[in-house]
């Protein structure tokens, strides 16, 4: 997964201040209980101020933009494209990567023309058994 | 190496692999059966592959082994296990006498419990192969009635079906595949094919008047195009349109008749052609995306396409 | 820095050791005990028979021909359907044909019901024995205990649920007492039992083992106890019979594929 640059930075900024918010809003919340004030209206006490619940929001839009954007390849959700990649060896199904699997392509639906329930193993017995003689025979 | 990335080289195997293959494959058997037992799913999956691997290869000492390891796990009275017992039989024998054996074995287990379906497919794949293929076709017709919804039991059926060319039977079970699995594109791939070979073989069984071969090229077309529609980049897809709009382009039927105009049919033709010479040159230079492709359907295309070169 | 202002408690750490441990360690226990004790409670599901096979599955095939009609031509659909309506209409793929026009059977005369609800009441004992016994247990001892503060401020609304037992009208919500703490504990534990017993409690791990070994003995049950099959067949057969609109899906494949491509 490679992230570009810019989204990086976005990421570390906003999560900077996302955290400074976090930090603003404890500070604040410990304060009015040592300062009551005069006329019983409930001033900063019960509120939070605006600067922190904007630094807050903006924090939050900014952190997504950031991670939405930093770009990673996504998968196809299309039957059409995924099918595709399967057939072309591009992607094997079951999180393994390409190279460990001899980059053969494997179709979404190869067990409806092999069918294992059916296998025929004295027929592929002798087929490997002809190979190898003839294998043999030339070397 | 781990459980996990042994999987993964048999995963990406198909079941009927070329012989070279199937002996790295087999060869794999002695650092597979020296890993720890670690008792997890993949770890037994594994072994079923690499059972039929070794069966293939004749590396029948460690198939025995791997079959005790799994007998000893899950019991002798598993289904699974004992259709896989049976393949180790089947590959044993060493004479009719002995493979007879095997099936009356399998005829008394089913007797016992008609449920059972894996013996019931590995019964009905030997009676294939000693050559009683109506007694296979009539059991594999029970496997059906029991369970409709085997896309495997329809899938081979049709392959029986396809062997003696009764091809609408073929057909008719092809369509049931469909019916479980709407979206299993090489079986569209597959009804185009056998609508094609009807075809070419003059349109028996197309029953129709008159117009049987260009009623069963059309479908073709319709079935490979339907295919190439559902997966992007299917070799045998492309391959199949390219074929049929051949067929149609060269044969000589009245405009009145087609159902699908001769320009449409000329675009697909092109289409075709583009999408085949970008798999086929994309595959020769071993460019990323396009090195899955098996290399005989690779060198099959290109040879259809030097055929029609010159024509287009 | 503000001043932190808040009630203070003195507790005696003993209560750590004597009353918030006990019943954490206590509560893990029984947690991996009710699990082994449950597998070896299960018994393996029955097999099912060939002709209760056989007459689930073909109720799935009339599913699946009207969910999938749109894939195949029509006259291939209307021979299909033809065929099926007239045999789930006959009941030809019933388990028994004769029974059709009985009423149900009493689920609880069925055995394979009866069966399953013996599973069901086993599974549910292994819950409530446990949790009773436990709780009483710890009401009996440690009622009324306040044992732990939370680091972090809470509304009142939490105060019924951290200090149930404990009939105090002022206390700050941050304290919890011991019969909270011990639902805490049943409703909290289970990332650590899936920490200790593996993933998805090693009991269900080796079942889905076992099907994977045996894929076709699915044993479950289609239609439940108490429902009768050949009404669902009749309405199966006449969800098939007023389809009317078929439209294949290779109508127009050629239009379709060339704009796409």
């Amino acid at each position: 997964m490679s992230r570009s640059l810019p989204s990086n930075i976005l990421v570390a900024v906003s999560s900077v201040l996302l955290a400074h918010a976090c930090y603003s809003a404890h500070e604040h919340s410990l304060l009015p209980a040592t300062a009551p004030s005069l006329d019983g209206t409930p001033t900063a006490s019960s509120s939070l101020p605006l600067d922190i619940t904007l630094e807050t929001l903006i924090s939050v839009c900014l952190l997504l933009v950031g991670i939405v954007s930093s770009g990673w390849e996504l998968k196809p959700i299309s039957l059409r494209k995924y099918a595709g990649l399967l057939e072309s060896g591009s992607i094997i199904p079951g999180g393994v990567d390409a190279e460990t699997a001899a980059g053969k392509g494997r179709g979404l639906f190869d067990g409806l023309e092999e069918r294992p329930g059916f296998l025929d193993i004295r027929h592929q017995r002798k087929e490997f058994a002809d190979w190898l003689k003839h294998v043999n025979a030339t070397s | 190496m781990s459980v996990s990335s042994y999987l993964a080289r048999f995963v990406g195997a198909s079941t009927h692999p070329a012989p070279s293959e199937s002996l790295l494959l087999s060869q794999l058997a002695p650092p597979i059966l020296n890993l720890t037992i670690s008792d997890t799913p993949e770890q037994w999956s594994l072994y079923e592959s690499l059972l039929m691997s070794t069966l293939r290869t004749g590396d029948d000492t460690s198939a025995r082994l791997v079959l005790q390891r799994l007998s000893d796990r899950f019991g002798n009275s598993n289904a699974r296990i004992m259709a896989l017992q049976g393949m180790y039989d089947e590959a044993m024998a060493t004479n009719p006498a002995q493979l007879e054996e095997v099936l009356k074995n399998y005829n008394e287990v089913m007797k016992g419990d008609p449920t059972n379906v894996p013996i019931a497919k590995r019964r009905i794949t030997l009676l294939y192969h000693l050559n009683k293929k109506p007694e296979a076709i009539t059991a594999l017709n029970t496997l059906i009635d029991l369970n409709p919804t085997d896309a495997e039991s329809w899938a081979q059926l049709a392959q029986y079906y396809l062997e003696l060319s009764m091809y609408s039977q073929a057909i008719y079970c092809l369509e049931e595949v469909l019916l479980i699995l709407p979206n299993a594109y090489n079986i569209h791939a597959r009804l185009g094919e056998i609508n094609y070979i009807i075809a070419d073989s003059g349109g028996a069984g197309a029953g129709k008047e008159g117009g049987g071969v260009l009623e069963r090229l059309e479908a073709s077309l319709r079935w490979y195009l339907r295919a190439v529609e559902l997966c992007d980049g299917y070799l045998r897809g492309y391959y199949g349109v390219k074929l049929v709009t051949a067929a149609l382009l060269q044969g000589k039927f009245s405009a009145a008749q087609r159902q699908i105009p001769e320009d449409k049919v000329n675009k697909l033709n092109s289409v075709a052609t583009v999408h085949l010479n970008d798999i086929i040159s994309g595959s020769e230079k071993g460019k990323k995306g396009f090195t899955g492709y098996d290399a005989a359907e690779v060198a099959a295309a290109k040879e259809l396409l030097e055929a029609d070169g010159p024509s287009t | 820095m503000a001043q932190v202002v808040g009630q203070q408690i003195l507790r005696d750490p003993a209560l750590f050791y004597w009353i918030l441990f006990p019943i954490t360690v206590v509560m893990i226990l029984t947690g991996v005990l009710r699990h082994y004790a449950t597998l070896l409670l299960q018994s393996t599901p029955k097999p099912l028979e060939a002709k209760a096979i056989r007459e689930q599955k073909n109720y799935l095939h009339g599913i699946n021909l009207r969910g999938n009609a749109n894939q195949i031509p029509l006259s291939s659909f209307t021979g299909r359907k033809n065929y099926l309506v007239a045999a789930f209409q006959a009941g030809s793929f019933l388990k028994d044909p004769g029974a059709k026009d009985k009423p149900p059977a009493n689920p609880m005369s069925d055995p394979n019901g009866m069966e399953q609800m013996m599973n069901m009441m086993k599974g549910n004992m292994m819950m409530i024995v446990p949790q009773t016994v436990i709780m009483g247990w710890i009401n009996a001892f440690f009622s009324g205990f306040v044992i732990m503060k939370l680091p972090f401020p809470l509304t009142i609304r939490f105060k019924s649920m951290l200090q149930s037992g404990v009939m105090t009208r002022d206390m700050d919500v941050r304290w919890v007492s011991s019969l909270s703490w011990y639902f805490l504990c049943l409703f909290g534990l289970r990332s650590v039992f899936t920490f200790i017993l593996g993933n998805d409690n090693a009991a269900d791990q080796t079942m889905a083992q076992m099907q994977q070994m045996n894929p076709q003995q699915n044993t479950q049950q289609l239609f439940g106890p108490g429902q009768d099959p050949a009404k669902l067949y009749l309405a199966e057969a006449e969800n098939l019979e007023v389809m009317v609109q078929h439209e294949f899906v290779l109508d127009g494949i050629e239009d379709r594929v060339l704009a796409t491509i």
